[in-house]
């Protein structure tokens, strides 16, 4: 198993976000988790990268047997954990090119893996840009200052391909792309995927998992998964909305005098 | 309080300047310049932080020890050693060797004698020759200025002629070397000619070999018409060294100014003070400042900009980062006269405190008296934006690594205009190899 | 003549309609200012002990100051001696009901537009006015002092209320501060009091309009707001003078107090006369005021329209010392003729997680001169504590002048602070844009300086804020840029 989540409850400004999250996710699959706004989605995405404002009260996370919940965001990252940003920054004076090759760097030392000279990695950079099919201008380019909002969501997938993490969160990477960016970000990713490596999508919509087809569909309501299904939940939650889901979750709640 | 504060701006090196004034001009043949600059000095002292520019500056405990002003000519194998040693790597250039304010030929290179006058200001027979560059616009009731101008001594006067285009930039070193505590005044002139062009780097170097070294720096620079210069001060210094630089630069229509000024740790006290005056219209002026400052270091930039005539653009950012117990000033004032319609004038300044013990005091002024002008500044103090901190991090950047690089970042609007290449690898290496040692420091008082 | 001249010219020749005197009976005291003049004025408000010491030690204070040099206009002589101390309508005894009070006062204020008889009155306004030297007149007592809020004139408060007046009077501002605070713990005539109990919000603006009507005489009112914890307050300050060729002397001191979690927000619009088109006249307008922020979560918030007044010097300014405290200022300067504007404020940041954020709009016309003077003071203790500045000129015609002197201080690596400040005129292309779509320049210039003006217009309770735009518009008539 590659990740696994058990009865994580987090805190942030001592708001309970998420209640006892469970979660497994093995190498070669694709997960989505879906659930309408301020379910927890991404919270539970930041809690996994290693974001500091929020606090884990309870549960524990494993990535392939390493405790997640000791490390440090960067090592979370050379471990092999990749957060696709819903909403990336932008650091005026970073170059891209600069910032790929410290990360790049760093993360290949963490896997006792040789430098790559100054050729081997713009050749790199060169491949990866065609296969996510990103073709805008780094060198010179401030990391993502002056991209457009699809730009920056295909650059974190371009990231994504040059670091090749074991496992992927993306983090409403479809939201603000129109039909044809999508289409390119969800091939990029396709791409990308292999029996070593793990995705877990997050998303509001069905849309991108028509072009990004999951293993696993789970709904996030209310800070824990309350459903879980193939990839017919998804069309499911298209069709009806969220509403009964919380008609039901709230249902049970009430049957179980909470 | 009054008296007290009197007794302060009048240390024992007041009375030991005020002798000297009288012993050296008893024949009573000083000029009048020099007369009315002693008087202003008398009767004031040293400043003080009762004077507006000078409030978060104190010289006192600078100006509380003893000094000698008796210069000492260093041996010639060290002399030639330290020059090596100034010496930027990768950078071809001429250099202008200058021995306690004494232009030292043999270690000097200079290009064709048709493309340079220069001369020891001591043996310009007319005092008045460089006050023709001066401007009634700057320096009043600046007592450093005036001390400067009573008893200064040595320097040098450097005109570039007309349409003359130096091929290679001009490093000017100069050393100090005394045997005690050296308190020193000197002044040069820069003079560059009608379509004249020059890029010139500035070090200060102290041979004092542990003993303090006060200077009391003032240049005069006149950019005439179409002429155009590049200046680079890189003010890289020992604990012992309190540098104290008044540059005055007069521009002339057409003219453009470029000004780099990197303030790196070391001197105890760096205190400069650039006044440009716009005397023309068209003009073009670039002010771009680093100051990195390290533990129990005090350094003060006071800029000032007045703008004259019509279109005249200037530029001006300065940016900070504090270490340690660190304390940084920044005073950038920028007046706008009635006839300079149709100015451009930007400024900021970024301060960036890496340590819970450094202070800014930051004060960006305008003074505008045109209506049809475009003028702003901004003024930032505060730490690493967190986000962008977390962004690198998840990404596998170390903690360490994830700061040099905001930090190079955050220097990046000023580094990317330094147009020299040598120069510009030659004050990153001395910014990273500062912050390796700070950060080596600071880490876990910091961001534990 | 040129249009723009022309509006110009208009601009220039724009009359203070709030010029007239009123005839009424006046209790003047000789000019002069010595121990006698302090217990003179003592004496005439029966004053207990500690407060007449508390004046005295204010003018010994006074004594050994020396005037302020630091701002950009050369102080103007000031004959402290050739000034009345006091000056108040001759009825001594305070009016019961409106009726008792002398029709030719009432007729002022009518004038003047303030709702004084509670028929006319704006819906929810308390009022409380200052004439000369003496309160006058406070409606809605009744309806206040139910819900226990005290509001009532400072003389009145250290009769009624000694314990609240003696704990905090002179706990913000010492009576050391500055010249102008020395002289006025001295001679303060009146003023107004607030006092908000714990838990309750003020459900209705308080408001005072002080007005100088006698000649050679000098305001020093006093006011002292406190919110007690949880409470909520806010305060609308006006005022007028008569036009008269001598310089008067108004030397307000204003102090607020904020508990845990209470909020004061406290706005003025200050149209003093301001002088002639020469300069001949006016007000100087030596004001010091400033609040504090006690409790944890407290706020205060000053805004100020400043119109008038020949030489306007104030800095209302905000002690944050009570942690996740927050402090704003907004204000509209707009100088025109010979006005003189030094105004700012000062945010000292002591508590942590405390904010602050500063909008300044200077508006500079005719032969004006406007400056914004400010500080952002970060203390060592300040942790993650935030300020946003932004401090902006207008300048209107060529022979005004607009200055920017913010002091930024900073002792903590937690704590942020964000600056920025601009320099613009009225754009031709805006003017022409307002033009072809049928707007004439006069109201097309009132448009932009009302939406230039806007986030500080916004700021001000509705009745004002109506009363303020309309001051805007008639002080830069006909300006184009």
């Amino acid at each position: 198993m590659m990740l696994s989540i058990k009865n994580l409850h987090a805190n942030i400004e001592g708001k309970e976000i998420l209640k006892g999250i469970n979660l497994e996710v093995n190498a070669g699959e694709v997960h989505a988790i879906m659930g309408p706004n301020g379910s927890g989605k991404s919270s539970l995405a930041s809690v996994l990268a290693g974001r500091e404002n929020y606090e884990v009260t309870e549960g524990e996370v494993w990535l392939d047997g390493k405790n997640l919940l000791d490390m440090k965001p960067e090592e979370r990252a050379r471990e092999g954990v990749f957060l696709a940003f819903q909403y990336p920054v932008e650091i005026p004076g970073v170059s891209n090119i600069n910032f790929l090759k410290t990360a790049l760097s760093e993360i290949r030392t963490h896997r006792n893996l040789p430098q790559l000279s100054a050729k081997e990695f713009l050749k790199m950079t060169r491949e990866k840009q065609e296969l996510v099919e990103f073709e805008a201008k780094l060198a010179n380019r401030s990391l993502n200052q002056g991209f457009s909002g699809g730009e920056k969501k295909r650059n974190e997938v371009f990231q994504l391909a040059m670091l090749e993490p074991k496992l992927s969160i993306l983090d409403e990477t479809d939201s603000g792309l129109d039909i044809d960016a999508l289409r390119i970000v969800s091939s990029g990713i396709n791409k990308l995927r292999s029996t070593e490596n793990a995705f877990v999508l997050i998303t509001h919509y069905q849309r991108l998992l028509e072009y990004i087809v999951p293993d696993f569909v789970h709904v996030l309501y209310n800070g824990q998964i309350v459903k879980s299904g193939n990839k017919d939940l998804a069309l499911e939650l298209e069709e009806k909305g969220y509403d009964w889901l919380k008609e039901e979750f709230h249902g049970n709640a009430a049957l179980n005098g909470q | 309080m009054d008296n007290k504060m009197k007794k302060l701006s009048k240390s024992p090196l007041y009375q030991q300047l005020v002798d000297a004034y009288n012993q050296r001009n008893s024949d009573g043949n000083a000029t009048q310049e020099r007369e009315q600059a002693f008087t202003a000095f008398v009767e004031k002292g040293f400043p003080s932080n009762r004077d507006e520019d000078w409030k978060f500056t104190n010289l006192a405990p600078f100006l509380a020890d003893e000094y000698s002003f008796d210069l000492q000519q260093p041996a010639a194998a060290v002399l030639e050693n330290a020059v090596q040693h100034a010496r930027i790597p990768g950078l071809e250039s001429y250099v202008l060797v200058l021995v306690n304010g004494k232009i030292n030929g043999s270690l000097s290179i200079l290009p064709d004698a048709s493309c340079f006058k220069l001369k020891q200001l001591s043996e310009v027979s007319d005092l008045n020759y460089f006050n023709t560059y001066k401007s009634e616009h700057v320096g009043a009731g600046n007592r450093m200025l005036a001390l400067n101008t009573a008893l200064f001594n040595e320097g040098y006067l450097l005109e570039v002629p007309d349409s003359v285009i130096w091929d290679k930039p001009l490093h000017i070193i100069q050393f100090f070397a005394g045997e005690q505590n050296l308190f020193i005044q000197n002044r040069n002139v820069l003079v560059m000619g009608r379509f004249a062009g020059l890029e010139v780097i500035e070090s200060v170097i102290s041979l004092q070999n542990g003993h303090k070294l006060f200077v009391n720096n003032v240049t005069q620079v006149r950019v005439a018409e179409q002429a155009s210069l590049i200046q680079y001060q890189i003010q890289h210094n020992q604990a012992e060294d309190r540098l104290v630089n008044f540059l005055e630069v007069v521009q002339e229509k057409i003219s453009r100014y470029d000004h780099f000024s990197f303030n790196l740790p070391g001197a105890e006290l760096i205190r400069n003070n650039l006044e440009i005056v716009l005397n023309g219209s068209a003009t073009e002026t670039h002010l771009m400042g680093l100051y990195l400052v390290g533990d129990h270091q005090l350094t003060d930039n006071h800029t000032a900009i007045h703008h004259l005539f019509p279109n005249c653009d200037s530029n001006e950012i300065y940016k900070g980062v504090l270490l340690g117990k660190g304390k940084a000033v920044f005073n950038g004032k920028v007046f706008v006269e009635r006839p300079a319609q149709k100015t451009n004038a930007f400024q900021q300044n970024n301060n960036l405190l890496l340590s819970d013990k450094a202070q800014v005091f930051a004060k960006p002024q305008l003074e505008i008296f045109a209506d049809d002008v475009k003028c702003s500044h901004g003024c930032t103090v505060g730490q690493f934006d967190p986000e962008s901190l977390f962004y690198l991090r998840s990404r596998g950047i170390g903690e360490d690594s994830a700061r040099k690089l905001l930090v190079e970042a955050f220097m990046f609007d000023v580094t990317q205009r330094i147009t020299n290449e040598p120069v510009k690898e030659y004050v990153q290496s001395l910014i990273y190899e500062k912050m390796e040692n700070s950060f080596a420091d600071t880490n876990t008082s910091v961001y534990g | 003549m040129e249009k723009d001249d022309i509006m110009l010219d208009q601009l220039a020749n724009k009359e203070y309609e709030f010029g007239f005197v009123t005839a009424i009976d006046m209790d003047i005291s000789e000019t002069g200012l010595n121990e006698d003049t302090v217990r003179f004025i003592s004496a005439k408000k029966n004053e207990p002990q500690w407060m007449l010491d508390w004046r005295m030690k204010g003018y010994q204070a006074f004594l050994q100051q020396e005037m302020p040099e630091w701002q950009n206009f050369k102080m103007p002589e000031m004959d402290f001696q050739a000034i009345s101390y006091y000056a108040a309508p001759k009825q001594q005894a305070k009016y019961a009901s409106l009726d008792e009070v002398d029709p030719e006062l009432l007729r002022t204020f009518e004038k003047l537009g303030i709702p004084m008889s509670e028929q006319k009155q704006l819906a929810g306004v308390a009022v409380d006015v200052v004439f000369d030297s003496v309160s006058v007149t406070t409606t809605y007592k009744k309806h206040l002092n139910e819900l226990g809020i005290i509001f009532c004139s400072i003389s009145e408060a250290v009769r009624e209320h000694p314990e609240l007046v003696q704990k905090y009077l002179g706990s913000v501002v010492p009576h050391t501060d500055n010249v102008f605070a020395s002289l006025n713990t001295a001679v303060f005539s009146d003023g107004s009091f607030v006092y908000i109990p714990k838990g309750v919000r003020c459900p209705m603006e308080l408001s005072t309009y002080f007005r100088i009507n006698a000649e050679n005489t000098g305001q020093f009112e006093r006011t002292l707001i406190i919110a007690d914890e949880d409470s909520y307050v806010s305060y609308l300050e006006g005022c007028t003078a008569p036009m008269r060729d001598e310089n008067q002397l108004h030397a307000a001191v204003v102090e607020l107090i904020a508990m845990k979690g209470a909020e004061i927000k406290y706005s003025t619009v200050q149209n003093w006369y301001p002088g002639d088109k020469e300069g001949k006249g006016g007000i100087f307008n030596f004001v010091t005021k400033r609040g504090a922020c006690r409790g944890a979560h407290s706020k205060i918030s000053w805004t100020q329209v400043e119109t008038g007044s020949a030489i306007t010097w104030k800095y209302p300014s905000i002690l944050l010392q009570g942690d996740y405290s927050a402090g704003e200022f907004y204000s509209v300067a707009v100088t025109n003729h010979m006005q003189i504007a030094d105004t700012g404020t000062k945010m000292h940041h002591i508590g942590a997680h405390t904010k602050s954020r500063i909008i300044s709009k200077g508006i500079s016309a005719g032969k004006g001169q406007n400056s914004y003077r400010g500080l952002v003071q970060m203390g060592p203790r300040a942790a993650y504590s935030r300020n946003f500045t932004q401090c902006d000129s207008l300048l209107i015609g060529d022979l005004c002048g607009a200055h920017t002197f913010p002091y930024i201080e900073s002792k903590n690596n937690t704590a942020t602070i964000e600056h920025e400040a601009t320099t613009s005129k009225i754009g031709e292309d805006q003017v022409f844009y307002l033009n072809q779509r049928g707007i004439d320049s006069e109201q097309a210039i009132a448009l932009i300086v009302n939406g230039y003006a806007k986030d500080v217009l916004n700021q001000l309770p509705m009745e004002f804020a109506v009363e303020a735009q309309k001051l805007l518009s008639l002080t830069l008539e006909g300006s184009v840029g």
